[in-house]
């Protein structure tokens, strides 16, 4: 068997290290790679799932095109690049290229990605999407205050002597996390979790707060007060390295008091809390994705990452506030969250662009050019766009789309030509990670099955068929991609290059602990918990605050519902796969006991989920581990499955990032007789 | 040296890597390691309890020893390997293994269990299971004893499991606040009413074979009992017939009838292999009792039968964990005798196990768990009772005949409740009733402690 060391190249903080071995051409064994320290165990359930994920009878290896009666039939590669070629200079010659709409999602990741915009750029430019679904108001929130987005390294949670999990749900979305939580708990650390859902990972905690959903900047600004008035803050720390301290600490007015009608915690817990936390000598405060996919998720950020800052919790080993950690992206020109902004200096002449978390009336809004032609990858937007049912609506008035993907998702199943995409072990890569420190190498392992072509080199076929001069383009002709990637990577320092092709690197560049240097590349080269940036950028108030959440339009509907991820996909990915189904419980809507018990509920019952959006049906869950007024279903899960639940999401933007504000739903429910 | 797993319970957060492992490298369906979580819905004021099972591997495993068809080996690293290609498909290993290692694949119709990924380990790679825990908390482990380092609430019942299971004996739960606005009772009504089956027939559904098998067998013994003891020769035209019926429902229950030739390849231990013995010999007795009616004593006849019959529930007592099945008024040789005495009428014997089985269908009552077939059953097996009686009364409004019918019925009711109260060992149950009865203690002390404050 040979074997090499590659990565996965998901949209989840672990990005595993693992080792494959192969046989006859075809990945037969997945095993732990222990050299990275962050993920020396095994894979996740959807990592080790490739080895039925690529090889799957379901798997499209062929160009597939749309027949008369809606099916789907084998084309030729070539006959299919033809007519995409021939559709896109029709497009380009009677509507200009903006009449083409580009839309990737987060699929995969690797630089390899770059060559779509390179092709893009040659054609002449697209309609394509700003922001970014998941995560852009937190990353926003720490760049206005600390400068960059990184944290320390991941398995320096061990030497933490508390942990707050805020929001945070490692368990199912970051596994091995929990490696370095329980090495931190046999140290004596103390964890606690902040989630109004009762997750599998406050199973492991030695406390679960659960406030109602939203309203974690009430909590958090209280604990800030608590801290202040008590006189608990690293006063040294303060005076060298914050800005706005003093305007932070009188802007204060939740009090425990208040922050419990808020709330709904205890005000006694909260000044618990604040004192346990400002005294814990090594305070980690990690938070989630969840928490800031809200109206006012940057804000909220803004305001928990205070607590760290006024205790002096920035800068050194066991300490820290954990959002993101961008500094394995050293190939990135811009780095997120800027590159989210509509129109980075780079793009301009090209891009037309409408935000992500209100595709669809932007879409409808667009105005001329409209858009005659789609071209989707890594992505599955009728799954995973706010407002989804507009999402299908406005790609349905799309007279031509190609979709590239590996499975016949729901997106897929609306294209008119559907391209194979490339498989997790059949091109090279270079991938960052947004948790752990390793920029890492995914070598080619196999080749593609079927007429899978990688993206580069159906982009660099496509520009022959449509005459495009791909020479100083950075298509990298077919038997060029190699050289390309190594070129690509040639001139960024910070690793040696034969390592890197061995094994993942952690760059000279990393800093750890992170901001150890106490410089913070902000205007006033302070944290900045007053940030004029953030008023000029955002319209929000310098200063963190509590905003209570826009409810939409929809304050009179009961239940709040949550669409967190979960432990076996990765949004719309994996899920279709036979040994996840044999292994993971059928999806269902979860919900409180006593929500249940006033509704006459029992799991099992079938309900109809609406709001003014939309509808939705499916079996409901009664468990405890759902805080009352919540409903829970989880994102991701394809229509024929029972999902779709993007349907009942508005298209509503996060207050700094252009994020998408998924959590701000309410929905009300019925019990539907069988 | 002998190989075996390690599980921390603190580390396992339920992710089914393991199974997910389990089955990409074995190709099984089911995969034979599960994820047995207790209080997955979590109740407020407990913890919440995962334990990773597929095989322990034991030193003494109750699935070889009990196994009829010899399909198990132990290799000199202790591994208990099943091999498909000798197993019948009969099951009895999956009742007698307190973990739930072997599984039926039901495509298949063979057993498949843990080989403690054979393939990999002589290339000296770790089981899928074990590489693939994203936490660690699944390691294996070699070594010359396995003393014991388990949880009390192990099922360890003498066969010696090769596995160290640390931090599943506390039960860990956070402190949580607020605790919630529903009540504690409202909580645990639904959260504790849902996803138990809330019926026992589901195993009588399941074995309805097994329990038409010793339906017939217990009818044919029976007869032969009877005419031996009379002294008269009913002939063994009637019993052969019923035997060999019953022999052919028998091998419906296998889920590899080609094989059912291996049943009594291990006689020295299966209890299963015994009773398969004892039927072919009752079925060629009774033969021999058709064609050459003299040449056995009655007594012989009679003997045999009886002894058919408890080799029938000594399978049954050889699975079960709790016992109970030792008093229940269903099982084989209890009911045979019953009916037996019925036709030889000494009638204070009679009485006597009439009694007996009252005593046992009293015993038995708990309408709350029963499902509506259960509960049909146990009706029609209670109202047989006082008939019975009734009858030993010469003046009796009854006749002969329908008294006949009615005992006759009661008998059959019961010998089928005796499948729904059946209960092999069962780790999910075990895990639930432990940890049920810790939680509920840790309630009431709370609730002691709130009245005393």
């Amino acid at each position: 068997m040979k074997e090499l060391i590659t990565v996965c190249p998901r949209n989840c903080y672990s990005t595993c290290t693992f080792r494959v071995f192969t046989e006859d051409g075809r990945v037969v064994r997945i095993l732990p790679f222990e050299g990275n320290l962050a993920t020396p165990e095994g894979p996740c359930i959807k990592g080790l799932s490739y080895l039925e994920r690529e090889y799957s009878p379901e798997r499209i290896i062929y160009p597939l095109r749309r027949q008369p009666d809606g099916s789907f039939a084998r084309i030729g590669t070539d006959e299919a690049l033809t007519i995409i070629a021939g559709r896109l200079v029709e497009a380009r010659k009677n509507h200009g290229p903006h009449s083409v709409l580009f839309y990737k999602g987060s699929g995969y990741s690797g630089l390899s990605n770059e060559i779509a915009g390179s092709f893009w750029r040659l054609f002449g430019g697209a309609t394509t999407t700003y922001g970014n679904l998941c995560w852009p108001a937190g990353l926003e929130a720490v760049r206005l205050t600390l400068g960059e987005v990184k944290h320390n390294l991941p398995w320096d949670l061990a030497n933490a002597s508390m942990i707050i999990l805020w929001g945070k749900n490692s368990a199912e979305t970051n596994v091995q996390e929990l490696i370095h939580i329980e090495k931190a708990r046999q140290n004596g650390a103390k964890v606690v979790v902040i989630d109004p859902r009762r997750t599998l990972t406050a199973d492991k905690a030695d406390m679960l707060i659960r406030p109602r959903p939203g309203t974690d900047a009430a909590l958090a600004l209280a604990m800030a007060r608590v801290i202040i008035d008590r006189g608990l803050t690293d006063k040294e720390f303060i005076s060298r390295h914050v800005s706005g301290f003093g305007q932070f600490a009188a802007s204060l007015q939740i009090t425990p008091d208040k922050a419990q009608d808020i709330t709904g915690i205890p005000a006694q817990t909260i000044i618990d809390l604040a004192v346990a936390a400002a005294g814990a000598g090594r305070l980690t405060l990690v938070a989630g994705f969840g928490l800031q996919r809200y109206t006012n998720g940057g804000q909220t950020i803004r305001s928990i990452l205070s607590i760290p800052v006024i205790t002096g919790m920035i800068g050194r080993p066991g300490c820290g506030f954990n959002f993101a950690n961008l500094q394995s992206y050293i190939f990135d020109e811009v780095k997120e969250p800027l590159s989210y902004y509509p129109d980075p200096g780079t793009d301009k002449p090209f891009r037309r662009a409408i935000s992500m978390a209100r595709f669809g009336p932007d879409f409808f809004a667009l105005g001329e050019p409209a858009i005659k032609f789609a071209w989707i990858e890594r992505g599955n937007p009728v799954i995973q766009l706010p407002a989804s049912a507009e999402v299908r609506k406005a790609l349905e008035s799309v007279p031509f789309k190609v979709v590239v993907e590996q499975f016949m998702t729901d997106t897929a199943a609306m294209a008119d030509i559907i391209l194979p995409a490339k498989g997790v072990f059949e091109q090279a890569d270079v991938v960052g990670s947004y948790w752990n420190p390793y920029v890492q190498y995914k070598p080619q392992v196999t080749d593609p099955p079927g007429e899978v072509l990688p993206e580069s080199e159906i982009y660099w076929r496509l520009a022959q068929f449509m005459g495009l001069n791909t020479g100083e383009a950075g298509i990298p002709a077919p038997g060029q991609y190699d050289s390309w990637l190594m070129e690509r990577i040639s001139h960024t320092p910070g690793f040696v290059r034969e390592e890197l092709l061995q094994k993942p690197v952690i760059p000279d560049q990393n800093e750890h602990p992170a901001y150890g240097n106490l410089k913070f590349d902000t205007p006033s080269g302070k944290i900045e918990l007053l940030s004029d940036s953030a008023a000029k950028l955002w319209g929000v108030n310098p200063l963190p605050t509590f905003e209570p959440l826009n409810d939409l339009g929809e304050e009179r509907l009961p239940l709040r519902l949550m669409t967190p991820n979960i432990a076996s996909r990765i949004h719309s990915q994996f899920g279709n796969l036979e040994v996840v189904r044999s292994v993971v419980e059928e999806p269902a809507w979860e919900i409180s006991v006593a929500d249940a018990r006033s509704r006459g509920l029992r799991s099992g019952d079938r309900i109809r989920v609406f709001n003014s959006r939309g509808e939705v049906t499916g079996k409901v869950r009664v468990t405890a581990r759902v805080r009352s007024g919540s409903l829970v279903f989880p994102n991701g899960i394809w229509l024929g499955e029972g999902g779709g639940v993007n349907r009942l999401i508005a298209s509503s933007e996060t207050d700094m990032g252009h994020g998408a504000a998924f959590h701000n739903t309410r929905v009300d429910i019925e019990k539907l007789v069988p | 040296m002998r190989k075996g797993f390690t599980f921390d319970a603190a580390l396992c957060i339920n992710c089914k890597a393991c199974s997910a492992a389990c089955i990409l490298e074995n190709g099984l369906r089911p995969g034979t390691r599960t994820l047995f979580t207790w209080n997955e819905h979590a109740l407020p004021l407990a913890g919440v309890i995962n334990l990773s099972m597929a095989c322990n591997h034991c030193a003494e495993p109750a699935c070889a020893s009990g196994c009829p068809a010899l399909a198990y080996t132990i290799s000199p690293d202790g591994v208990v390997i099943h091999h498909t290609d000798r197993c019948m498909g009969c099951g009895y290993c999956t009742w007698r293994c307190p973990y739930g290692a072997p599984k039926i694949n039901p495509a298949l119709g063979y057993i498949e269990k843990c080989h403690f990924c054979a393939d990999r380990t002589t290339q000296g790679v770790e089981p899928a299971c074990v590489t693939a825990c994203p936490t660690g908390a699944l390691n294996m482990t070699e070594r010359e004893e396995f003393d014991g380092a388990l949880p009390a609430w192990f099922p360890d019942t003498g066969i010696k499991p090769s596995v160290f299971i640390k931090n599943a004996g506390t039960n860990h739960k956070p402190f949580i606040i607020p605790a919630g606005n529903e009540s504690e009772e409202d909580v645990e009504e639904i959260l504790t009413t849902q996803g138990t089956s809330s019926g026992s027939s589901g195993r009588l559904k399941e074995e309805w074979s097994l329990a038409l098998f010793s339906v017939l067998v217990i009818t044919a013994s029976v007869i032969l009992i009877v005419s031996a003891l009379r002294g008269t020769i009913t002939g063994g035209f009637m019993p052969f017939i019923l035997m060999v019926c019953a022999m052919a429902v028998s091998v419906v229950h296998l889920g590899v009838p080609g094989k059912s030739w291996r049943a009594v390849l291990n006689l020295l231990s299966s209890p299963l292999s015994r009773e398969i013995a004892m039927v072919l010999m009752l079925a060629f007795v009774a033969l021999l009792e058709w064609m050459k009616p003299d040449i056995l004593p009655p007594l012989v006849t009679g003997l045999l039968a009886l002894l058919t019959l408890i080799s029938i529930d000594n399978v049954y007592f050889a699975a079960d964990r709790s016992f109970s099945l030792k008093l229940h008024s269903g099982q084989a040789f209890f009911t045979g005798l019953y009916a037996a005495t019925w036709f030889i009428e000494p009638t204070i014997i009679f009485i006597v196990l009439s009694m007996l089985a009252a005593i046992s269908v009293v015993m038995r009552y708990r309408s709350s768990e029963a499902d509506s077939l259960t509960r049909a059953l146990y009706y029609t097996r209670a109202m047989a009772l006082p008939m019975v009686f009734m009858l030993t009364y010469p003046d009796s409004p009854v006749t002969d005949i329908a008294a006949l019918v009615i005992f006759i019925t009661g008998l059959m009711a019961d010998r089928l409740l005796f499948y729904c109260d059946f209960r092999p060992p069962n780790i999910k149950d075990t895990i639930t009733e432990h940890f049920a009865k810790e939680y509920e203690e840790e309630r009431d002390k709370q609730r002691q402690d709130a009245g005393i404050s």
